[in-house]
Order: structure tokens, then C-alpha cells, then sequence
């Protein structure tokens, strides 16, 4: 990634936490419940991001880790009090990570095609377990009757009301993005990329592309756990939907879009999708349509995403200008 | 168990091969010959089903549908090649797996807007609208012995162009090295139009053929696409033969396993799968040629 580049993706995410940090001061009700949902599925998909993008590695699986760890807050908080926050979220996070752990130590040794499909099939599995298995109410899903709460010193702090919800998820997601920025740019990020465009020279540095390639991979997963977490926290609803390999596209696509090889592009491939779909919603039953032509026209125009796309745009305003 | 539900059960995992094989055939074809991961490939065979469904209520003939899902596949084929994949020549598979999920929200979105969202059933063709006798007590529908005969002539014919003529050759020639055969004077620009138009005209027939037999609706390209996929994988990227294989594997899996693990069948397709790929990472037979 060439400086300007960078320069800009961390512009655009400087840009994107600081109106993401207006929200409960300007919007309301619904509207904040709304914001909640494109935080969410932004933090996903910067998680998916940092592995397509960085790690090379195209996962249509991780709805699997996502969706594990949804599963995992509606199978262990009471029925009828709230759940403790800090450990349930723990438990839902190692879930994910340890199952992404497996899936990753099978599926990297394949690579390209093979790669993607592998995930593909863990993802299936891992729906039809849900679906079909009799765990959590099958294809009916399950109920997290109560939001977890943070149990401090002092008492317990409730995430009932929808600004405080959304403080907790905005906080999560800003953790989520910075974690990626940094690795991105510290050492563990060039040998990730490096093992992307010459898998040999790295090996000849003396780094395992196959073990940081694992590492990425669980990282992320577990980053997918907490977004999958914060999603049944908010929806207080589970279904094997969330699993389903049409989530591991959707946030495949937000990636893409967005731009994968930036920290802001599947933020910003989040975000149009979804207020996209919003819009799109009020004005026709068959909203479908426009997202489809929305994804064909980037894909036509911008194949590598609307940020790297944006950037070059703005780099030839300004040559022109000088 | 009696013989004769044995070989009931047998018939089925052999038809449901066979037009999964007709699926996945093409898909593979698109993926060694031109590297292409076309997941909007079930939805066209949804295509091919609606297709069937509209053509029995407007003419009441569902012969009619095969001609006219060969042409609307191979139409819908070079058009998909000549104004969109041609674009992305050059870009990474993931630009194709975006496009492709485009198209697949478009064309089952397209489905709702022209034909709602509840599933029809469509006759069985007269013709064909009687059982075989097997025994005094088991008799087998004509029409899914005439979708194992489709398909057994379509593996032929697919075979014969494949191993036999000089188009076969060529691709052939470019599954196993696209940039060489490229340079021995294989015109990928033809090659790739053809491909896709019977790549696609594949996937239109298989949904009208199997229309009579799996109702007609919404989305009922997904499950397809998966399991074309899992098929593909087993046999190995672009191998035709391999995937011949995997789909009569696929078939015995889901015909046998409903019988006898109702609840599990879709769980073992994907174990199958993920057990193959542990032991050889690149597919039970190796890629590359037909």
C-alpha cells in the first residue's frame, strides 16, 4: 500500500469513528438501533478484511465464527436474569477463536479455490449443526431473553437502553480497528503480506507462512466471535441464518466494495450496503435489485473498492490542480 | 432390505447425479477454462426451472421448454462472458465472486418480481406420466428414468466433444495452462464465449429437466450451487471426470444417508467433503485435464 494511500485510509477512519461518536448526541429511537446494526456488521467485516485482504486468504466461512459465538451467549445466559457481560463475551470470543483455530489449521493448507471452498463447506457444517442437530431450537433459533450487563465494584451497569447498547458496541469496534490497524503495520502485518506475494521469500527470511497465516485467521475469527456476540446481544435472537453462507457473502462483499486493501474500506463497504438496503427498503418490496446492480456497477468500476478508488480519484484532482 | 428398494434408492442417487453432474459440469468447465468462480451458476439453473414452469402454463408443453432453455442458456452465457466477465480479465477471482453474488441477488430478486414468492409444482409431462413395474409391489417413475437417460447422453456427448474434437483439445488445453495454451493459438476469446454459453446453457436445462421433479421455487438454486461446489471439489478443479465422480459420490451420500440418517444427510456431504480435502488438498482427482 503506497503512502498516499494510507495517508487517506487513515483519514477516512479518523473521518468514520468521529461521526460514529455523534450518534447518540444526534439520532434517535430507531435510528441509533440502526446505527448499532451497520457498527456491528462494519466491525465484522473489517475483522473478515484483515484476513482477505492482508492475509490473502478469501474466507466464505466465518458467519461460522460469527454465528458460534451468538449461539454460545443464547446457550449460556439465564433464562431469566441478565448474563454477566465480561465473561460470557469471554466465553463467546474463545469459541469463536478456537473453532476458527481448527477450520484454519485444515483449510490453509489448501490454497486459492480450494481455500475458499474449504471454508465454504466448514460454514455449511457448521449451519446444518444448528439447523438440523436439535441444539437451541433448530431451524426456530433461540431467545436471549435478557442484554448482558457489566458487573462492576460498585454495581451492575445495564445496556437496556439503546445509547448505552451502542456506546458498548462503538467502543468494541473501535478496539476491533485498531487491533487491525496495528497489526497491519507492525512487523506481524509485512510478513502477513509478504507471505501473500512471495510465499518462498518469505520462508527464505525464516518465517512459517502457514503459522502466520493460523494467527491471522484465529484473530480474526475471534474479532467475528465479538461481533456475533454484540449481534444476538442486541437482537436478543439467534437462528442458523447467522451461519448461513449467505452472511460469509454478505460480509465478503462489504470487504470487497469497500475496498480490501484498507482498514476503512469494508467500514465503508458496510456502511453503503447497509444504508443502501435502508433506502432502498422504503421506496420498492424489491430492494434486492438495487443492491445487486449497486455491487455490479462497483465491481465494474472500482474492482479493486470505492476507497482505493476514491484515493486515485482525488490524487489526479490534485495533480491537476497543481 | 429388499433388493428392489436397493435399487430404487440406486436409481435415485443416479439421477440426482446426473443433473447435479450437469450443474457442476459447467461450473468446473468455467473454473479450469477460464479460472472463473460463477456463483450465480444455481441461480441460473432456477432459471431453467421457472423457465419450464412458465412454458408448461403459457403453451401446456413442457417439451417445449428444453429447446427454448437451450438457447435462453447459451444467449444468457455469451452475454454474461461478452459484457461482464470479459470487464474483469486480469482482476483476481474475488472480483468474480463479487459479481457473481450481484447477479445472483439480481436474477432471484428478478424471479420475485416476475413469478411471487410461492413454489409450484409442475405436471409430469404425459408422455412420461406413468411408473415401471419393477415388481408387484415397487414401480419406478418413467420420467426420472428419462432424466438418468438425458443424462448418461449428455456425459457421452460431453465426453466425445471433450476427448474427441479438436474444440475439446483446446480446451482442454486451457484447463491445464490458460497462458500457454493461449500461446499455441487456443483464440481464448472464442473459447471463453463458448464455454460460458454452454456452461450456462447446462445449468438452464439441468432446472427445467429437474423441474417435474423438485418443485419450483424461490432460491432453490442455493442448495444446487453448494452441492455443485462440493462436487467440484471432491473431483478436483476442471476435471469433468472428477466431477462425474463426485457427483455419483454425492448422490449415494444423499439418497443412501436420507434413508437411513434422515436428520444427518446434509451434514455428511460436507463432512465427506472436508474428510477428501484433508487428504488431498487438491481434489480427489488431480485438476487440470478433462
Amino acid at each position: 500500500m503506497n503512502a498516499q494511500l494510507e495517508r487517506i485510509d487513515r483519514n477516512v477512519l479518523v473521518v468514520c469513528a468521529v461521526a460514529a461518536a455523534t450518534v447518540p448526541f444526534v439520532l434517535t429511537g430507531y435510528e441509533i438501533k440502526f446505527a448499532t446494526t451497520i457498527t456491528i456488521q462494519a466491525g465484522f467485516a473489517v475483522a473478515v478484511g484483515f484476513v482477505v485482504g492482508p492475509g490473502g486468504l478469501t474466507s466464505l466461512g466465518h458467519a461460522s465464527f460469527y454465528g458460534l459465538a451468538a449461539y454460545l451467549l443464547a446457550l449460556t445466559a439465564p433464562q431469566s436474569s441478565p448474563a454477566n457481560l465480561v465473561s460470557t463475551a469471554l466465553l463467546s470470543i474463545a469459541g469463536a477463536a478456537m473453532l476458527a483455530a481448527v477450520v484454519g489449521a485444515i483449510s490453509i493448507r489448501s490454497r486459492g479455490l480450494y481455500f475458499i471452498l474449504m471454508t465454504l463447506a466448514f460454514g455449511q457444517l457448521g449451519y446444518h449443526f444448528f439447523n438440523d442437530a436439535g441444539i437451541a431450537g433448530n431451524s426456530d433459533g433461540a431467545y436471549v431473553n435478557f442484554r448482558p450487563e457489566l458487573i462492576l465494584p460498585w454495581g451492575a451497569m445495564s445496556f437496556d437502553s439503546a445509547a448505552n447498547f451502542y456506546w458498548l458496541v462503538y467502543a468494541t469496534v473501535c478496539g476491533i480497528v485498531g487491533i487491525c490497524w496495528w497489526l497491519r503495520h507492525a512487523a506481524f502485518g509485512s510478513i502477513l503480506v509478504g507471505a501473500r506475494n512471495n510465499e518462498e521469500r518469505t520462508r527464505a527470511f525464516g518465517y512459517s507462512a502457514y503459522r502466520i497465516r493460523l494467527v491471522a485467521f484465529v484473530v480474526s475469527g475471534a474479532m467475528a466471535g465479538a461481533m456475533g456476540y454484540l449481534t444476538a446481544a442486541q437482537h436478543g435472537f439467534v437462528a442458523p441464518q447467522l451461519l448461513a453462507w449467505h452472511a460469509s457473502a454478505i460480509v465478503l462483499v462489504m470487504v470487497l466494495i469497500g475496498g480490501k486493501e484498507t482498514t476503512s474500506g469494508p467500514i465503508i463497504g458496510a456502511v453503503l450496503l447497509l444504508l443502501a438496503e435502508e433506502v432502498l427498503q422504503r421506496i420498492t418490496e424489491h430492494w434486492l435489485v438495487g443492491v445487486g446492480l449497486i455491487i455490479v456497477a462497483v465491481v465494474l468500476v472500482a474492482p479493486n473498492g470505492i476507497v482505493p478508488y476514491a484515493a486515485r480519484w482525488l490524487r489526479i484532482g490534485r495533480e491537476q490542480h497543481v | 432390505m429388499s433388493p428392489f428398494f436397493f435399487f430404487i434408492q440406486l436409481l435415485n442417487a443416479i439421477q440426482y447425479a446426473l443433473i447435479l453432474y450437469l450443474v457442476a459440469s459447467g461450473l468446473t468447465l468455467l473454473l479450469g477454462v477460464m479460472g472463473v468462480i460463477n456463483l450465480a451458476h444455481g441461480a441460473f439453473y432456477m432459471v431453467g426451472a421457472y423457465l419450464a414452469f412458465a412454458v408448461v402454463q403459457q403453451f401446456a408443453s413442457f417439451w417445449l421448454a428444453l429447446p427454448i432453455g437451450l438457447v435462453l442458456g447459451l444467449l444468457l452465457g455469451a452475454a454474461l462472458e461478452r459484457f461482464l466477465l470479459s470487464r474483469l480479465e486480469g482482476a483476481d477471482h474475488l472480483s468474480q465472486v463479487l459479481l457473481s453474488f450481484g447477479l445472483i441477488l439480481l436474477i432471484n430478486e428478478g424471479q420475485r418480481v416476475i413469478f411471487g414468492n410461492d413454489p409450484h409444482g409442475i405436471e409430469t409431462p404425459g408422455v412420461l406420466a406413468f411408473s415401471m413395474p419393477l415388481s408387484e409391489t415397487f414401480a419406478y417413475p418413467a420420467y426420472r428414468l428419462f432424466v438418468c437417460a438425458i443424462g448418461v447422453l449428455f456425459v457421452a456427448t460431453l465426453w466425445l466433444v471433450m476427448a474427441k474434437t479438436r474444440i475439446g483439445m483446446m480446451l482442454r488445453a486451457s484447463a491445464e495452462n490458460r497462458d500457454i495454451a493461449r500461446a499455441m493459438g487456443v483464440d481464448a476469446n472464442i473459447a471463453y464465449v463458448g464455454v460460458t454459453a454452454v456452461g450456462i446453457a447446462c445449468a438452464v436445462l439441468a432446472g427445467v429437466i429437474a423441474a417435474p421433479i423438485a418443485s419450483v421455487y424461490p432460491g432453490m438454486g442455493d442448495q444446487v450451487l453448494i452441492l455443485s461446489f462440493v462436487v467440484i471439489v471432491l473431483g478436483g478443479i476442471g476435471s469433468l471426470s472428477g466431477a462425474l465422480a463426485g457427483s455419483l459420490l454425492l448422490g449415494l451420500v444423499d439418497s443412501f444417508g436420507k434413508q437411513f440418517l434422515p436428520n444427518y444427510a446434509a451434514f455428511l456431504v460436507y463432512a465427506a467433503m472436508i474428510a477428501v480435502l484433508i487428504v488431498r488438498p487438491q481434489g480427489l482427482v488431480r485438476g487440470g485435464g478433462a
